[in-house]
């Protein structure tokens, strides 16, 4: 999968997790920039960016993460 | 040798001097020997385990990114944090059990002393081993550096939990410690005397004689001892943490905060956020994420599952008593009703803005109130003690004694000194405190850091009371 389809396909997700039509994501993202992505919301996110990509990611990756870019690079190293 | 000692201010002059003549390729094996004295003026015995489980981290880290397989890696950090973790729960709880197993005073030799900072550091050290593990650092290799690291002394009573992320970088950086850090770390620990003297050890007088017989005071007296415990637990423990602090700029080390204005947050996660946050952090890392991570398909249920586990876990952190326990499920619940309405509340007001201006005020206001109720199951000495307290706020009975047995003068200097208190934390938690600090003229600052000297030596609690977290 190429980057930018994920990153599309990311923004998509958080606009309906966040309530918000004007989020749009970029690989600089971070949590900071959100409103409403704590740690509460977090697993929502990744519960969802497994389900529409079919992938499955470890506690470790999930620590890893420090912006939206990073989950672009599992997304796209994990989904065929 | 506690923070608010005549003995620690000497030994710690006397650590920064030497501090500042080490050459700086040194400075670890200055911190060993500076810690390990601290730490042998409680227990020579307490000191070798400190030693031991410090070397059991330090091998472990080793062992994880030694490890070929991926399975390899995961035995040896499960290997790891399962001995760390069993250090704790051995010498934390034993007496627990003692007493549980054979109740009433028991033969003297089942009581064990608890090693003090046993919760700090054997956390410090649990993170740092996952840390190791998920790849977020990478294994230290310097022996006298990770004893160092695992010894501090000022964090090592009570905090905060400083991570080896940030900790050792710190320590391998070289040059003089800068003059500003020298002196902001001065003002820290006078601010936290202040707090501690001044304010916690005053309050808790109060506090204390109404804890202690709830059913001879009216309504009014409870409902002020079960705010004053509050605010004493704050300025006793962030005044601990500010000495901390404070003493760590002195060896030119920045620590990690633990406070930010938690009375003043718009909801529970919020304050959770801002109280003791060195300790929820690493909840909520080595925690709460990974029981998110394994409930993750399980929707709600999941979720309430993860904060009911964390939020015991930080009640029995305390100690395994009924009353911590209580104090932990009654936050959970607190959380979970917050977790789970808290997306459709944030509509309802986007839909009502005239609304939303109140939210800003009843926000922290319902809050607030939320954790006095919690907290006094945290500070009564049992469940029965707790509820009656609740119960006698509740008969909004004004026939007995009131809260006026505490002298006006006590009253006038425990407001001066709040007021005072909570202006330097809000231009703290701006960032604003430096720069407030420096645009004042010389003679200025001098008569702040003087006003704050004669406050305390004039109005401060001398009767040396022990730091409330001293015992976790």
């Amino acid at each position: 999968m190429q980057r930018e389809e994920a990153r599309t396909l990311l923004n998509q997700i958080f606009r309906s997790l966040f309530d918000d039509e004007s989020l749009s994501i970029t690989e600089q993202t971070t949590a900071k920039d959100v409103s409403g992505w704590d740690s509460l919301n977090h697993m929502n996110l990744i519960v969802e960016v497994e389900k529409t990509f079919g992938i499955k990611m470890t506690t470790r990756e999930v620590q890893s993460l420090k912006n939206a870019g990073d989950l672009i690079t599992i997304i796209t190293n994990k989904a065929k | 040798m506690l923070f608010n000692s005549f003995d620690f201010i000497l030994f710690l002059g006397a650590a920064t001097v030497a501090f500042h003549y080490t050459p700086y390729s040194w400075r670890k094996y200055h911190l060993i020997i500076f810690s390990y004295l601290y730490y042998f003026s409680w227990s020579a015995g307490h000191a070798l385990l400190l030693f031991g489980v410090s070397l059991t981290a330090y091998f472990t880290g080793l062992g994880v990114e030694r490890a070929a397989s991926e399975e390899g890696k995961k035995k040896s950090m499960a290997l790891g944090v399962l001995l760390l973790a069993g250090v704790l729960f051995v010498f934390k709880y034993f007496n627990d059990f003692a007493d549980f197993a054979a109740p009433g005073e028991g033969p003297v030799f089942y009581r064990i002393l608890i090693p003090v900072g046993i919760s700090y550091y054997t956390f410090r050290l649990i993170s740092y081993v996952v840390d190791v593990y998920w790849g977020k650092i990478t294994a230290e290799r310097d022996l006298a550096a990770f004893t160092a690291f695992a010894a501090f002394f000022p964090h090592i009573l009570s905090g905060p939990i400083h991570r080896a992320e940030t900790f050792l970088p710190q320590l391998k950086k070289a040059g003089p410690v800068p003059y500003l850090m020298l002196t902001s770390g001065m003002r820290l620990i006078l601010f936290g005397f202040f707090k501690k003297l001044v304010i916690a050890d005053r309050l808790g007088i109060f506090v204390d004689t109404i804890y202690a017989s709830p059913g001879n005071y009216n309504s009014l007296a409870i409902l002020l001892a079960a705010y004053g415990f509050m605010i004493q637990l704050y300025a006793d423990f962030s005044g601990l943490t500010d000495i901390a602090r404070g003493s760590t700029r002195l060896l030119g080390f920045e620590s990690p905060k633990n406070f930010d204005l938690p009375f003043y947050a718009p909801n529970i996660q919020q304050y959770w956020r801002r109280w003791h946050m060195s300790l929820t952090q690493w909840l909520g890392d080595y925690v709460f994420m990974p029981l998110r991570m394994k409930f993750r398909n399980f929707g709600n249920t999941g979720l309430v599952l993860a904060i009911l586990i964390n939020m015991t876990a930080i009640g029995l952190w305390h100690g395994a008593r009924t009353t911590y326990l209580a104090f932990g499920l009654l936050h959970g619940i607190y959380m979970i009703g917050s977790a789970l309405t808290l997306k459709r509340r944030d509509q309802f007001y986007k839909a009502h803005p005239l609304l939303a201006r109140g939210r800003t005020l009843w926000g922290p206001l319902i809050t607030f109130h939320l954790v006095i109720l919690a907290s006094i199951f945290f500070r009564a000495e049992s469940l029965s003690g707790a509820w009656e307290m609740i119960s006698g706020i509740a008969a909004l009975d004004l026939s007995k004694a009131g809260p006026m047995f505490f002298a006006k003068r006590e009253i006038l200097i425990l407001a001066v000194g709040g007021v005072i208190m909570e202006i330097v934390h809000y231009l703290e938690s701006k960032g604003r405190i430096r720069g407030a600090y420096y645009s004042q003229a010389p003679w200025m600052r001098w008569a702040v850091l003087y006003g704050f000297t004669f406050f305390i030596l004039g109005f401060g609690e001398f009767n040396s009371h022990n730091f409330i977290y001293f015992e976790f």
